[in-house]
């Protein structure tokens, strides 16, 4: 291949005016090196800098700059000289196809209209003598143009990975996300990827992470306000609540410290029995926050708690009423009946002389009435523990569809 | 002139597209390397990649196979399951061959009668497939614990390795202990379903207590003491008879399962044969 | 009465939501190996010896099993059975506290109207009414009841 195009090149250069003969040495060699490069596989960015440098030297600065003031305009300057050396980085990519077919497909197009042929008897000497290096430049603009097309087609570029992990996140694959952006903050610093990665992870539920990403975003312009709220809340999720009270923030942000006040008037809802007052609880709240949650400020005062002693004394009065005033209605009437039943079979024994029965069935029925007067106290704890229970996990279900009182980011 | 350099420029493009391949092929490239090399985690996310980014949905099929073959490697039956579901109304892939692979996934979730059931539709819309359908009907009745099934299964099917499966199916079918056998022996004689199932320590325990009992009652009957007697006879005697052949159901149960461990065993390790 | 009514609602509509997406992929995951092999059906005979106590614990309960209740047949609806609860109760207080936790025992057993509802059903198929429910210590009795919500 490499023989070939040599060899072409030397029959064409007996045709060429003596101004293009002379120069052409110099574009000739950086097109033949550009060709050799691009049928190696895999050539390395470093390779295509030294190319470019030579390119530079190679064609004259004072050709050059005619050729510029003949493009007129500074600005297609900057984006010649930028496009050039992003067309060489390119060069050695090797998914360069569809650059390089769009490109040709362009030149075919361009000489198919013989525009240049008819064009060129016209053109002054000046003109003349600057046209291959005319054409030449169209063509690197060209692939250069189809150049910026074909970043689409790389698919770890920042930009792919970065739709791609947008995607995943839609369709809450967080993990893949999760890799997705980091990769891109590795060639790019962004807060928004940052700032998704901690939220998929608080998704996921592994809050250590999540606050770790969190905690990255504290001195960032767009994001330290919400990566702080964000903090607390996966505080709040993991079940930290003394970590909520005695973070010591960087900044004394006032709405920030208002939302750590926030937060642990809810951590209170879970952890205390005994709730502040009213103003003191809803000092940090808004209007509309406040009447959603007054309806469980409410519903905490005012918990059907029962009391083990008062189970145990009623158990110990009447055998069976502690567990039906804890609710347990069937082992109630169990035990009413069998303590019932022993103490009449004793007292029906004790009547008719038979001692060692009637001993018997006294303890027997004291063994229940025990059991029963001990079970009504566990009772009494085992409902107290279903209602707390129960409390606190409708608290936080609601917490998690409010998203914990944060506003939703669209992104 | 403009002409020679345009057909320089020409060549220097043509050596260029020679050694350019599509950046879509690449991508597959990439995650079939994955798939073979067993990181199937990472094979899904490159199969996701290129269907994400395939707009013709040139690959949409061929990817979203092996995604459901990747999920099935690493145990994630219900997931491989949900990907097929969804490929069914793809054109590009015969339906009977995902129906097919659906009903293997099955197999290997345990949910055999799904499997069974999938398999009997399919007999019916595609009579062609018998022998197939049969072999996997075999495999889905092995799993369910219902050997003699699967062995008559076996016989209709002509896939390679249905011998062995059915000659392994009416083997154990013969070696497992029979519940309801082991259940009538023990209401006649306490403890004899224990022995049955080689397990004479308890056996002898068995018989014991209720000998015990028996005993106990027959005096009690001899000596006039019914109320005593119907107590015992009702708060021991018949405790401890309908215990043992409680247990002894339960023991045959436990060597069943031993012994059918052992052919499963067999299935996953040694087995050559198409497996699910 | 009417926020119970909303949070039920919620709760229902967050099970029928969140039951449709995949939550596998959330942990990175390994080949598997092909297994068919099923859950082997044990005699349950295990000697603890972690402690003396333990260990003369567990070969009272493993000498009961193997002489008496392995015989006597599947009588209790409970899924740690009567004796091994009456052993349990007195493994973990003493024995005073645990014959009452017995005693107690006892007449749940014969109460003719227990349901599923009040406990909850356990890994072997029975009402599952472990010992932590009854020692008197309210917050042992709080940690049980959230384990089991998050097992839910």
């Amino acid at each position: 291949m490499k023989i070939q195009k040599f060899f072409l090149a030397h029959n064409l250069y007996t045709n060429l005016t003596l101004f293009e003969k002379i120069n052409w040495g110099k574009i000739g060699n950086a097109l033949f090196s550009c060709s050799f490069v691009l049928t190696q596989k895999n050539q390395k960015v470093k390779t295509a800098e030294k190319l470019s440098k030579v390119f530079t030297r190679k064609a004259k600065r004072k050709e050059l700059s005619r050729f510029l003031k003949y493009l007129k305009g500074s600005g297609i300057k900057q984006i010649f000289f930028s496009l050039r050396d992003a067309f060489l980085i390119r060069l050695f990519n090797d998914n360069f196809s569809n650059v390089l077919l769009t490109a040709k497909r362009l030149m075919l197009k361009w000489f198919n209209k013989n525009l240049a042929h008819n064009l060129y008897p016209n053109l002054t000497l000046f003109e003349k003598s600057l046209t291959g290096k005319i054409v030449f430049s169209y063509l690197l603009l060209l692939t250069s143009y189809s150049f910026l097309f074909s970043q689409q087609t790389d698919l770890f570029s920042y930009d792919n990975r970065m739709k791609f992990g947008n995607y995943l996140y839609e369709t809450k694959d967080y993990i893949r996300a999760v890799d997705e952006y980091r990769a891109c903050l590795k060639i790019n610093q962004s807060d928004t990827l940052q700032f998704k990665i901690g939220e998929a992870f608080f998704e996921m539920g592994q809050y250590n992470f999540a606050s770790e990403e969190f905690y990255k975003l504290f001195s960032s312009k767009e994001f330290g306000y919400i990566s702080k709220i964000s903090f607390l809340k996966t505080q709040f999720a993991a079940e930290k609540y003394d970590s909520l009270q005695i973070f010591q923030f960087p900044d004394e942000e006032q709405e920030v410290l208002n939302y750590q006040l926030k937060f642990v008037n809810l951590s209170l809802m879970i952890t205390e029995e005994n709730l502040p007052g009213y103003e003191k609880y809803f000092q940090p709240f808004s209007d509309r926050e406040k009447s959603v949650l007054l309806d469980f400020y409410e519903e905490k005062k005012s918990l059907p708690y029962k009391s083990p002693l008062k189970a145990a004394v009623f158990s110990a009065i009447i055998p069976g009423a502690g567990k039906i005033y804890t609710g347990d209605y069937g082992d109630g009437i169990t035990a009413f009946l069998a303590t019932g039943l022993f103490a009449f079979l004793a007292y029906d024994n004790f009547k008719a002389e038979h001692n060692f029965r009637a001993w018997l069935f006294t303890g027997l029925g004291a063994f229940f009435y025990c059991g029963n007067v001990y079970g009504s106290a566990a009772s009494a704890q085992i409902h107290n523990a279903k209602v707390k229970n129960e409390f606190e996990a409708g608290f936080k279900l609601f917490l998690k569809n409010e998203n914990y009182f944060i506003p939703f980011i669209r992104f | 002139m403009i002409n020679r350099i345009s057909i320089l420029i020409i060549i220097l493009f043509q050596t260029a597209v020679l050694s350019a391949q599509n950046h879509l092929e690449m991508q597959k490239e990439y995650a079939e390397s994955l798939f073979a090399g067993e990181k199937y985690f990472d094979a899904v996310t490159e199969y996701k990649r290129l269907m994400f980014f395939d707009e013709n949905k040139i690959y949409s099929a061929e990817a979203g196979l092996k995604i459901a073959y990747c999920y099935k490697s690493g145990g994630k039956f219900d997931d491989a399951i949900a990907v097929l579901s969804k490929m069914k109304e793809n054109q590009q892939i015969n339906k009977t061959d995902i129906e097919i692979e659906i009903i293997r996934l099955n197999i290997l979730r345990g949910t055999y009668f799904r499997a069974i059931g999938l398999i009997e539709k399919l007999e019916r819309e595609v009579p062609e497939k018998q022998s197939e359908l049969n072999y996997w009907k075999g495999w889905s009745y092995m799993v369910a614990d219902e050997w003699q099934k699967a062995a008559d299964a076996f016989g209709n099917s002509r896939e390679k390795g249905t011998e062995i499966l059915k000659n392994l199916c009416i083997s154990v079918s013969e070696e497992k202990y029979s519940l309801s056998f082991a259940r009538t022996i023990s209401y006649i004689l306490p403890g004899a379903g224990h022995f049955y199932t080689g397990y004479f320590i308890e056996g002898i325990i068995s018989l014991g207590w209720n000998v015990l009992w028996g005993y106990d009652v027959v005096n009690a009957i001899k000596a006039d003491r019914i109320f005593d007697a119907v107590m015992v006879g009702n708060f021991l005697w018949l405790r401890f008879y309908t215990g043992g052949s409680q247990e002894a159901v339960k023991l045959a149960e436990i060597e069943n399962r031993k012994i059918i461990n052992e052919a499963y065993k067999y299935l996953s390790i040694q087995f050559e044969g198409k497996q699910p | 009465m009417r926020l119970r009514l909303i949070k039920k609602m919620i709760l229902v509509i967050l099970f029928f939501t969140g039951a449709g997406f995949a939550q596998t992929d959330w942990q990175r995951w390994e080949k598997k190996e092909v297994s068919y092999e099923k859950e082997a059906l044990q005699d349950s005979l295990v000697f603890d010896d972690s402690s003396v106590k333990a260990f003369l614990f567990s070969t009272l309960k493993n000498g009961y099993a193997f002489f008496i209740s392995n015989h006597d047949g599947d009588n209790c609806p409970f899924a740690p059975t009567c004796s091994h609860f009456y052993v349990d109760a007195v493994k973990k207080t003493n024995i005073i506290q645990g014959t009452l936790m017995f005693a107690d025992r006892f007449t749940r057993d014969s109460n003719l109207f227990k349901t599923l509802e009040q406990y909850g059903i356990s890994v072997s198929g029975k009402l599952e009414d472990p010992v932590i429910k009854y020692t008197l210590q309210q917050d042992s009795v709080n940690v049980y009841f959230k384990s089991r919500q998050e097992d839910k």
